[in-house]
């Protein structure tokens, strides 16, 4: 068939809260993989959730639903998520899904650090 | 001998993998697909496409048709040409009616984790249409060179 897929994920402390960033792809075979990081990482009920996709090649809606129900726990604690740093083609997709009415997207960390 | 390429426009021509449904199987007909996408020089852009209406075809069949029930099987069927590429799948659900499914787009559902594999669809293929009530879902990317 193919070589498979892979992500990797990872969660560092950021002055204002957390970043999760992901590698590779988030393929529905991998994405609960995706949703047990972005579980993981919204256990200390982060203020800023930064959900760094500069390195993220693929998405399918499994994944974009995993970043939903992240989304949705870290704002009923009064805290945001924003994204960093899509493809064009991740880009796209958040395009057409509309997600990007729901999460602010920035071009860099520091820039979602500020909100600006 | 060389054996001929399956015809896009000729389905009996096509060729035909079965998984079980799981999403580990459900991902083994893509590198076969995309191989051939590949091959026949479709851009980046277009291979992305396929590869994502692919995953959301497959993911509503184990999710959605088949209902998790790993003992039934998806069926891909799949001819790909210079043209285009088409993609059958085929789930062993009840159907459905996908008109009856919802914009995930409008600002009411825009908060769900789920729900926006067939507008992914409808956004990144050329044509798409459900066959069999809903049970097969018949996809067509085309070769823009």
């Amino acid at each position: 068939m193919s070589p498979k897929d892979s992500l990797t994920t990872s969660i560092s402390p950021s002055e204002r809260g957390v970043v999760v960033s992901l590698v590779g792809s988030a393929s529905m075979d991998l994405c609960d993989q995706l949703h047990k990081t972005l579980e993981d990482a919204c256990q200390s009920r982060p203020p800023l959730l930064i959900i760094d996709l500069t390195g993220l090649e693929f998405i399918c809606s499994l994944g974009l639903g995993a970043i939903v129900v992240a989304y949705l726990r870290v704002q009923k604690n009064g805290g945001r998520v924003a994204l960093v740093g899509p493809s064009e083609a991740i880009q796209n997709v958040l395009t057409a899904t509309k997600l990007g009415n729901l999460m602010t997207i920035y071009p860099t960390i520091e820039d979602a650090h500020t909100g600006r | 001998m060389v054996t001929p390429e399956p015809d896009p426009n000729v389905e009996r021509t096509f060729h035909t993998i079965q998984v079980k449904s799981t999403f580990r199987e459900a991902k083994l007909p893509e590198g076969e697909i995309l191989k051939h996408v590949r091959a026949h020089g479709f851009c980046e852009e277009a291979i992305f496409a396929i590869k994502l209406a692919l995953e959301e075809a497959m993911t509503n069949a184990v999710k959605h048709g088949n209902a998790g029930d790993a003992s039934k099987d998806i069926t891909v069927r799949f001819a790909v040409n210079a043209e285009r590429a088409v993609i059958i799948v085929r789930d062993e659900g009840v159907g459905f009616e996908p008109e009856s499914v919802p914009d995930p787009t409008t600002a009411d559902r825009l908060s769900l984790p789920n729900g926006r594999g067939i507008m992914l669809m409808n956004a990144y293929m050329d044509d798409v249409q459900y066959r069999n009530n809903g049970r097969e879902v018949y996809l067509v990317k085309r070769n823009r060179k």
